[in-house]
Order: structure tokens, then sequence, then C-alpha cells
């Protein structure tokens, strides 16, 4: 597995942990409910995560993808 | 009458021309009409998956939850998130395997894995029964909508049967392709409606959505938070997880990966995916705001939140136009949800059960029949009422989600699964399902003493767990018999 695959990890201990962190914050944090902005937050990260990976990834660079699935 | 019931109609109307227009002057193959001829780019396969994904139970349910229950909604927006994030490497299998072997239904997928005609069976009835549940979400959303919107004038029977005709008659004529074609007006005006609805909502009545939030946590303190009991962490987390794992079970959204032309389409999906579940957040807003302007909505009335703030706030026409567009929201997945069943109970019951020779244009008119039918089951489901829409979909996506254990499995390498151990996995699966629907109990009432992390857990996802354990044991026990038996 490619390392840059990693990252995939992220939004997972993000969005799995907040349930947790929420229990142990205010419950409105810059006037929005925690648990909302944190969620939304991670909406954004995993998009800009998931173009990274995109970007990088060896297997989209390959030009036409045409030979794919040839059985 | 007033200038809401045209809008609405001509909604219904223009769906129902364009849906059927869209057939083009295309050949109708079983493969053309249920997959559009494995044709679409990256645009059209969000639209569609966008389209299946952000349904009238996003529309009504997401508001609807969020002003009955406060916090606990919030999950909605991270098991999304998480299956978009999965799907990077989930899709390109599924579309790479499909196309090789030239799948058109999610029981294919097992048949083809697992060489077993009859999982394709069991898969294809577990199927059929999870996308009923959802198909009466869709029907009852549109119900409700146009009967709210119309100001009572349209009763929701009428509009249910309305709906489920014009469903019958696009995906009759055209397949998929009336789907997409819908999907793509829908899916503009929903973001539009989303984002202005959510934003205009909360500075009207409130000034400010800082301000809102402030008001709604000193008049119902707690609602803003996950409970101790309950709708509490551990029921939090397990629903995400599971729901994020059976996101792409659905039978209908697996298929919509045949349609895509190549791996890359899909790919590009897992990033614009998740901005799109901003229309989610902007629900939660709208849902926000009426829990001060529209109180008393109890259970399952809890799902009209939405429509009776618009009323109250809005001209009738622009009712009219925010009824519209609910009705799209019903009509696209509602007729992905009609089409695939009708092709996986033609293909994967009708044709190993009763006909096994049967050709492919044989196979596409048993389907064509199987249309009204099953949109008939749901509209009697619908009539006979009961639950709210977040709980008939919490019972869907559980139901759903027990086919994972043979799909992962199928696609580890070394595949160390067989039909034996998916065949009485998913039957163990579905079991405890069943049995939580049918006896209506949870969890916490079976085992009252068990501490609140266990007790609360979705109890699809304790479904799933023994689900595994069974796929597990049975598929290494019969490896060990067949193998001794060779010896």
């Amino acid at each position: 597995m490619k390392p840059l695959y990693c990252l995939a990890a992220l939004p997972f201990a993000g969005l799995l942990s907040g349930a947790w962190i929420a229990e142990r914050v205010s419950t409105l944090v810059w006037g929005m409910p925690f648990l909302l902005l944190w969620n939304t937050g991670w909406l954004f990260l995993s998009s800009a995560i998931m173009a990274t990976i995109y970007q990088w990834d060896p297997d989209n660079r390959h030009a036409p993808e045409a030979g794919e699935g040839e059985p | 009458m007033n200038a809401a019931l045209p809008v609405i109609a001509l909604f219904l109307a223009l769906a129902l021309c364009a849906g059927v227009r869209a057939k083009g002057g295309r050949h109708m193959t079983m493969e053309q009409w249920t997959i559009g001829g494995r044709g679409f780019g990256t645009p059209l396969v969000f639209v569609l998956m966008a389209g299946e994904n952000f349904t009238t139970f996003a529309f009504l349910g997401a508001s609807g939850w969020t002003y009955g229950k406060g916090a606990p909604a919030f999950y909605i927006l991270a098991y999304g998130c998480l299956a978009y994030v999965l799907s990077y490497w989930l899709l390109p299998c599924i579309w790479r395997y499909a196309k090789q072997h030239r799948l058109v239904s999610l029981p294919d997928f097992f048949v083809s894995k697992y060489q077993s005609k009859g999982l394709g069976i069991l898969v294809a009835l577990v199927a059929a029964l999870g996308m009923g549940a959802l198909l009466t979400v869709q029907l009852r959303g549109l119900g409700i909508i146009v009967a709210e919107a119309s100001y009572g004038q349209i009763s929701p029977a009428l509009a249910v049967g309305l709906g489920a005709i014009t469903m019958v008659a696009y995906v009759g004529v055209s397949g998929i392709h009336g789907s997409v074609r819908i999907a793509v007006f829908k899916d503009i005006l929903i973001l539009a409606l989303a984002i202005f609805l959510g934003i205009y909502l909360p500075l009207h009545y409130y000034g400010g959505f800082a301000t809102m939030f402030a008001v709604i946590d000193a008049a119902h303190p707690g609602v803003l938070r996950l409970p101790a009991q309950g709708l509490n962490p551990a029921w939090y987390n397990s629903t995400i997880l599971l729901l994020a794992l059976g996101y792409y079970l659905y039978p209908h959204t697996f298929t919509s990966v045949y349609s895509a032309n190549s791996a890359k389409a899909v790919r590009k999906n897992a990033i614009l995916m998740p901005l799109y579940q901003v229309v989610l957040l902007c629900m939660f807003f709208v849902g926000f705001a009426a829990i001060m302007q529209v109180p008393g909505l109890k259970g399952a009335d809890a799902d009209l939140a939405l429509l009776r703030l618009a009323k109250q706030s809005f001209d009738p026409w622009f009712v009219g136009v925010i009824g519209g567009t609910g009705v799209l929201t019903a009509l696209v997945p509602g007729s992905m949800i009609l089409l695939n069943a009708a092709t996986l109970l033609a293909k994967n019951v009708y044709r190993p059960g009763f006909a096994p020779h049967s050709c492919d244009a044989r196979l596409r008119s048993v389907a064509r029949r199987i249309l009204p039918w099953f949109a008939l089951i749901a509209v009697y489901l619908v009539l006979r009422g009961g639950a709210s829409f977040v709980t008939l979909s919490l019972f869907a996506s559980g139901l759903l989600t027990q086919l994972f254990p043979p799909f992962m499995g199928s696609l580890l390498p070394g595949a160390f699964g067989n039909k034996f151990g998916a065949f009485a996995g998913i039957a163990a699966g579905t079991a405890i399902m069943g049995y939580f629907a049918l006896s209506d109990t949870t969890l916490a009432q079976q085992l009252p003493n068990w501490p609140g992390a266990i007790r609360d857990l979705n109890p699809g996802a304790v479904a799933l767990i023994v689900n595994a354990l069974v796929f597990v044991l049975v598929s290494w026990g019969a490896r060990v018999r067949s193998s001794a038996a060779a010896r």
C-alpha cells in the first residue's frame, strides 16, 4: 500500500472522535454547536485530503484509461 | 386554489416529460436500460450519486430530525463523508470487476464472486426488502410534500399515487436515462434552495446563527449536545461506522458505479461528494430555525418542520417551488430504486428460479412488468402509515449493510470466504435485524443491565458483528470439511 493512502485515516480519526471531544468542551464554540462545527470542518478537510491523494496518486496519471478493465 | 398547486403540477409534468423523452433514439438493452451502457463520465456519475443520496430523506428527514432530536442528527454529515473517503478505493474495484464480467445488478456481483446463483437469490431478496423500505420513504416524503405545499388541496394518498405512476412511466420507457435527466435539474435546484433557506431563515428569524443557537440552547438546554442515554456517543459512532460501510451497498448506488465510463470518473467523485454535503448542513440550520418558530410537532410529524416553516415565511408560489423541488428529490432516487428492484428481481430471482434460459429481451419485459407491482406494494406500505423517515432509513441501511462481510471478503486478496459462509452470515445478520424490527424492541430493552457503550449500539451494528463472525467461521468450517473430504 502506498504511504500516501495513510492520509485517508485522518477523516476517520477526526469524525469518530467528535462525539468524545464534544462531551468535554462547552456546548457552543464560536456560536455553533461544537459537533456541528467539527463535522463541517472535517467535510472540507476530507475533500482536501482526497484531492491531495487524487493529485499524487500515480494510478490517475496514466494518460487514457481505455485499457483499464479489459478482460 | 392558490399559486403553489400549479407550480408543483408544473414540476411533476416537466419531470414526466423530460424523463420519458430521455430515451432518445437508444435501443434499450438490459445494460442500456439499467446502467446506461456504462457510458457516463464524472459529471453524470456525480449527478446520479448526488441525486440518489440527497433525497427526501435529506430534504425532510435531516431538518426533521434536527428539529425533533437536535445534535444526534449530525451523524448524517459524518457517515457520508467517511463513505466518500472509502469510495476512492472501493468504487474502482467494483467498477473494474463489473465491467470485466458484464454485471448489471448488485446480486450479480455476489453470484459472480462466489459462483452461486442461490446466494444471488438471497442477496436479491434482502436487497428488495431494503429497497422496499427506501421506496416507502421516498413516496411518503412525496405525499407529505405535496399535501403540505398544496395547503391540503391534494391528499397525500393522491400525491403518492401520482408520484408512483410518474416514476413507473418514465422508468419503463427510459430506464436510468430518465433518472439522470431529471437528476441534473434537481441537483442544481436543491443546492440553490438549500443554501438560500439555510442562510435566510436563521438570519430572518434570529438575526444571525450565533443568536439562533444561543436562543435554542437557553430554551432547550441539552438539545445541542448528544444525550447520555439512548442516542449517545456509542450510538452515534456505531451508526456512523455502520452507515459508512453500508453506503455503497444500496443496490441503486452500487449499480450507478457500473454506469461510469472509467475508474477515474468514480475516483474524482470522492473529492466532490463531501463538499455537496453542505446541502445537509443547510438543512440542519432550517431544522434549528424551526424549533422556536413552529413548535409542537411531535414524533413523525417532526418531518413536517421544513414545510411548516416555509409556509409561515414565504408566498404560496415560492412554497410551490420548494414543494416542486421536494417532489424531484423523491422522484430521482425513487425511480432508481424501482429500476434496480425490477432488474434484480427479474435477473437474479426470476431467471435462476423460473426460467434459466430466458434471453435479455425476455428479462427486460419481465422487469418492466415487475415495476408497477413493486411500486404498488410501496404505495400500500405508505398508506398503512408508521415510522418516521430516519427510523425506516436506519432499518433499510442496517439490513443492506448485512451484505458487507461477503462483499469485503470477496475484495480482499486471497479470498478466504466462500458461498456457505456468505449465505450463513447474511442469513444470521438479517434474522437479527428482522427480530428487532418485528418485535419492535431495542438492544437497551434486551440488555437493561449492560453498560451504555454496548446497550445503545445501533442494532444493525450488532447484527453486522454477528454476521461477520458467522461468515468467517462457516467459511473456515466449510473449507476444512471440503479439504478433509478431498483427502
